[in-house]
């Protein structure tokens, strides 16, 4: 008699600390999934002077890039070499012509937010992502757009994404403002605020 | 595509929290003024923790996150916790 | 926020609050495997010091792997009060804890358990009559209701299960019809009802097979079994939560006030 075992969890070099390896795609939500047709959805990026908004169609002129990279959720599973196309969030900040404001908050369709630091949306490989491996992203998984920023535990990575504000003083949003990590970096396991 | 449960499903570790039974617990949203039973509202389990949802309006009420065997409790959508029942009809 | 479980009565601001001692984790020994149908086992459990529950709460229960790694889910009571508590786990493929308890558990093993828990789907045993629908597993707590119903009273059940070979306590709900105050229809939501009814074996032919999802007639049927709502039935609704949300739709164009029904959606 074995005892319960979970589900099998396997390992990879690749994977940062204290997760499993998953191949299935886990939906995760705190609310009900948000179903927008490319038609509803648009994304405001302001810094309270300069703000613009992009529209499917907008967002589609900037031509989509192809990013294959892992990610990692909280919740302990990873998924590695995962393919997504989208715009760069630098790309968009640069065409809205935003200040060099140090925070960000992202704000969902459905009321969600996230806080970063401007830095890890511009210096790495975040985007608005739009397709999942050659497919248009299922609204469960943040379609028709959300925000990637694969570096960071997924929570970061708001689905459904309408809003970028970005800021001078930090604002907790919704699991950092319930006890989860201001930055998330899977990598230093900094899972919950004080790790 | 919503995947929620009960409110039942999270009295136990709520109650914990708290440290009283709210086994017959009711929440007055502070959203929409609407007050229910905890087993009434909507809860999210898919998530980093457990999200307590209005039934009538769908704001968040409650989102507690265990966090090395604490539990952590942010009330921020609810404008009164009661142990006891809701009065007979709720206000909507 | 909070330091952890507190296990005792405690005081907050001189206002007294409940003791929690029952929500403490519990070891929790299987005594009895009950075959319910071919992927729904009933656990019954022996627990020290059990406090006894009342009709419709539930537990939760924490299984831990050999590497630390926990995973903790409800399960409704499908045991009445004053009898040792017993969980009717309904396997979900694929899923990662019903696989284990339905196929893996053995008698005399332990899960953790804490509970009895809950306080408002929940049957006191008051001289009512009783309206109890259920979808699927949503049987088991409505299964500890009918246990500690009036005997007096009428009891009403209304199952949807996909087919017959899937509907819990068969025999049970059968010897219930038998015996007087209990009536029991079954609706079969993927599967026709069999002409041959012979073929269902005994439990079956006592109860009222109908072919299809829950219609409004049935609905009907069973709030005018139970005296209509001028009689103040208590009424039970238990299933996933698109069933759940059907039924409080039927019993509400069946004049039922919607506040009224008690429901409990599982996902």
């Amino acid at each position: 008699m074995a005892g319960f075992q979970g589900r099998p969890r396997e390992r990879d070099d690749r994977m940062p600390p204290g997760q499993y390896l998953t191949r299935d795609f886990p939906v995760l939500t705190a609310g009900p999934t948000e179903v927008l047709s490319p038609d509803e959805w648009q994304l405001t990026i302001t810094d309270g002077t300069s703000t613009g908004t992009f529209d499917w169609d907008g967002l589609h002129a900037f031509g989509l890039e192809t990013l294959t990279t892992d990610i990692h959720c909280v919740t302990h599973w990873s998924k590695l070499g995962t393919t997504w196309r989208g715009v760069r969030v630098s790309t968009l900040f640069d065409v809205v012509g935003v200040d060099d404001l140090p925070y960000a908050l992202v704000t969902s369709y459905g009321g969600y937010t996230t806080n970063l630091q401007v830095e890890d949306l511009v210096e790495r490989d975040a985007m608005i992502a739009v397709e999942f491996e050659g497919e248009p992203l299922e609204p469960e998984h943040g379609g028709p757009a959300r925000l990637l920023v694969p570096h960071l535990y997924l929570w970061k990575s708001a689905k459904w994404v309408s809003r970028i504000d970005l800021v001078e003083e930090d604002t907790p949003g919704f699991w950092e403002a319930a006890g989860y990590h201001n930055h998330g970096d899977p990598f230093l396991e900094q899972r919950y605020h004080g790790d | 595509m919503n995947h929620y449960v009960d409110g039942n499903a999270v009295l136990g570790a709520f109650s914990l929290a708290l440290g009283t039974d709210l086994s017959e617990g009711s929440l007055e949203c502070a959203g929409c003024g609407s007050s229910h039973a905890i087993a009434q509202t909507r809860v999210y389990l898919r998530c980093p923790g457990m999200v307590l949802r209005c039934p009538e309006c769908g704001g968040v009420e409650v989102v507690i996150v265990e966090i090395d065997h604490r539990l952590n409790v942010t009330l921020s959508g609810v404008l009164a916790l009661r142990v006891a029942p809701p009065r007979a009809s709720p206000t909507r | 926020m909070t330091d952890g479980p507190r296990l005792s009565g405690t005081r907050a601001g001189g206002l007294r609050v409940a003791p929690l001692v029952h929500l403490a984790w519990r070891k929790a020994a299987v005594d009895l495997v009950v075959e319910e149908t071919a992927d729904a086992h009933t656990l019954v459990l022996d627990v020290a010091g059990w406090p006894g529950s009342v009709a419709g709460q539930h537990v939760d229960v924490r299984l831990t792997a050999p590497d630390g790694y926990q995973a903790t889910r409800s399960y409704s009571l499908a045991s009445g009060p004053g009898e040792p508590p017993a969980l009717t786990v309904q396997e979900v493929p694929g899923g990662e804890v019903s696989p284990y308890l339905v196929r893996d558990i053995a008698v005399g093993e332990t899960v953790e358990l804490r509970g009895p828990i809950g306080g408002y789907f929940v049957w006191t045993g008051a001289r009512r009559p009783l309206l109890l629908v259920g979808g699927g597993s949503g049987l088991a707590p409505l299964r500890a209701m009918w246990r500690a119903a009036d005997p007096a009273e009428p009891v009403v059940v209304v199952a949807s299960v996909t087919e017959p070979a899937r509907l819990l306590y068969a025999v049970e709900l059968a010897e219930r019809v038998a015996a007087g105050n209990v009536s029991a229809t079954v609706h079969l939501s993927r599967a026709d009802v069999p002409d041959d009814a012979e073929r269902l074996g005994t439990p079956l032919q006592a109860l009222s097979l109908r072919t299809g999802r829950v219609a409004s007639t049935t609905v009907t049927q069973a709030l005018t079994a139970c005296g209509g709502t001028e009689a103040d039935p208590g009424v039970f609704v238990c299933g996933p939560t698109t069933f759940v949300e059907a039924m409080i739709h039927l019993l509400a164009g069946a004049g039922l006030d919607p506040r009224s029904i008690r429901a409990e959606r599982f996902g």
